[in-house]
């Protein structure tokens, strides 16, 4: 059973068919999740007023 | 399995998750228009520091985005945000600022909005003026990468107005520092050769790409603020009314002279107490001479025309309000009414190069109670000035005439 799930090979070619894109779909999600996020905070600094 | 089906597997993802992108930048945008009355009053970072929320701000014909500084975060019963909460008469405020904004950064906050027809406030401190430029660590306070990026991609400002931005910007280069193409694209669109003018064109295609990423970031960060949000209802409420402007400067000018009595300056109490003996110090440590130097040398009106030429350049109409001097203070300082005049007459000229309603409240230079602070911080009384010249400017009415009849109005106390 476990040789089966670590061998795409094995698969049927239906399983093998739908499993593929979902896997690039899980690295393109886990790039966002890694590098999507924006930074938009800023330095604080002390106002020197006049 | 052969490289055809992991070719195909991977553009089908790319395609899926494309999609999904698009979709959640639409439902964003949509959520961003929903909450954006809601949230106008309010002052935050995610509204100063990305785009997102004004972008819908500027899509709202009830909404009149006013840019300043550290006078709007700055509670005050008379201020607009309170005035106008209501639409009394069919508007509110986006109000948009933190400390030391000056007009380089409003400048690449408005660089990516389209401008044609549009009314745009800016709120303008003679403190911007008197010093050589902003200090690095203040323009880094208020620095952002999707503005900047949004500025030098631009594509509804002129190529000279871009060049000389980008020259402005490359003077703080610790902004630029995590961001190596729009250091690349500034160097190159700021440097004038014809080889510089190839490798910024060159770049513009990534830039803008990369500028799209920063702006579905801050959707995204837009979208999480919107979430911690509890409780905040989009529907606000409108209920038309008439400002009695008569009946309310009397009582903010009273408000205003009660929190000031203990000091010559009308400065408030908490802030007298905590800078009297400081300002025990100060007398006569200025002078006219040194004041016109700083004047003078301020980069600050290089980017002031920069801004002006820029919203010339998309087609927006612009008010600027820039708040009078303490003339009590600026003399106990050294700095006399004739000095102080050359900064009104400079401010005048300029407005007048660039064709913006300018309000400088400069027969409010001798009043104490205009101000609370030496900071440029706007007392009850002067807030109910600004707020009658934001009435005036959104209802196309005559500003600086009404200015001009509401001070007179309060001279002969009818």
């Amino acid at each position: 059973m476990l040789q089966l799930l670590i061998n795409p090979n094995a698969w049927p070619p239906r399983m093998r068919t739908v499993s593929l894109p979902l896997y690039y779909l899980l690295v393109i999600a886990g790039l966002i999740m890694l590098y999507g996020r924006g930074d938009f905070s800023t330095p604080s600094f002390i106002y020197q007023g006049f | 399995m052969s490289a055809q089906h992991h070719l195909l597997a991977a553009a089908a993802a790319l395609l899926v998750a494309g999609a999904t992108v698009v979709a959640g930048a639409t439902y964003a945008r949509w959520v961003e228009q929903r909450y954006v009355h809601a949230l106008a009053p309010q002052v935050f970072d995610q509204k100063s520091q990305g785009s997102a929320l004004q972008r819908a701000a500027f899509d709202q014909s009830d909404l009149l985005p006013i840019y300043g500084s550290s006078e709007l975060p700055l509670p005050t019963p008379s201020h607009a945000n309170a005035l106008f909460r209501s639409y009394p008469t069919g508007f509110t405020i986006f109000a948009l600022g933190k400390a030391d904004t000056t007009s380089l950064i409003w400048l690449q906050e408005l660089a990516g909005h389209a401008l044609q027809g549009r009314k745009v406030v800016l709120s303008i401190s003679p403190s911007f003026f008197q010093r050589p430029m902003v200090p690095p660590e203040n323009y880094a306070g208020n620095f952002s990468a999707v503005h900047a990026s949004e500025l030098v991609f631009s594509n509804q400002l002129s190529f000279g107005v871009k060049q000389q931005a980008a020259q402005r910007m490359l003077a703080y280069p610790e902004t630029l520092r995590s961001y190596p193409l729009l250091r690349f694209a500034l160097a190159n669109l700021a440097d004038g050769s014809l080889i510089g003018r190839a490798l910024y064109y060159a770049a513009t295609p990534v830039g803008m790409l990369a500028g799209a990423i920063l702006r579905l970031q801050d959707h995204w960060e837009t979208w999480l603020f919107l979430r911690k949000q509890q409780g905040l209802n989009p529907d606000v409420s409108r209920t038309a009314a008439t400002i009695e402007w008569a009946g309310l400067l009397p009582e903010a000018t009273r408000q205003s002279q009660d929190l000031a009595s203990n000091n010559p300056f009308g400065f408030n109490h908490a802030f007298w107490e905590q800078r009297v003996a400081e300002t025990g110090k100060l007398k006569g440590s200025r002078s006219d001479d040194e004041f016109l130097r700083s004047i003078r040398a301020s980069k600050e009106w290089t980017d002031l025309e920069l801004l002006l030429q820029g919203l010339n350049d998309a087609g927006a109409r612009v008010l600027l309000l820039s708040m009078p001097m303490n003339g009590a203070y600026y003399d106990y300082l050294g700095i006399s009414a004739q000095g102080r005049n050359i900064y009104y007459d400079k401010m005048r000229e300029v407005a007048r190069e660039y064709h913006a309603t300018l309000v400088d409240f400069r027969d409010h230079d001798g009043d104490r109670y205009f101000l609370i602070d030496s900071s440029f911080h706007l007392s009850r009384k002067g807030w109910l000035y600004y707020d009658r010249a934001l009435d005036a400017f959104f209802h196309d009415r005559p500003v600086d005439k009404e200015i001009r009849e509401m001070s007179a109005a309060e001279q002969t106390g009818s």
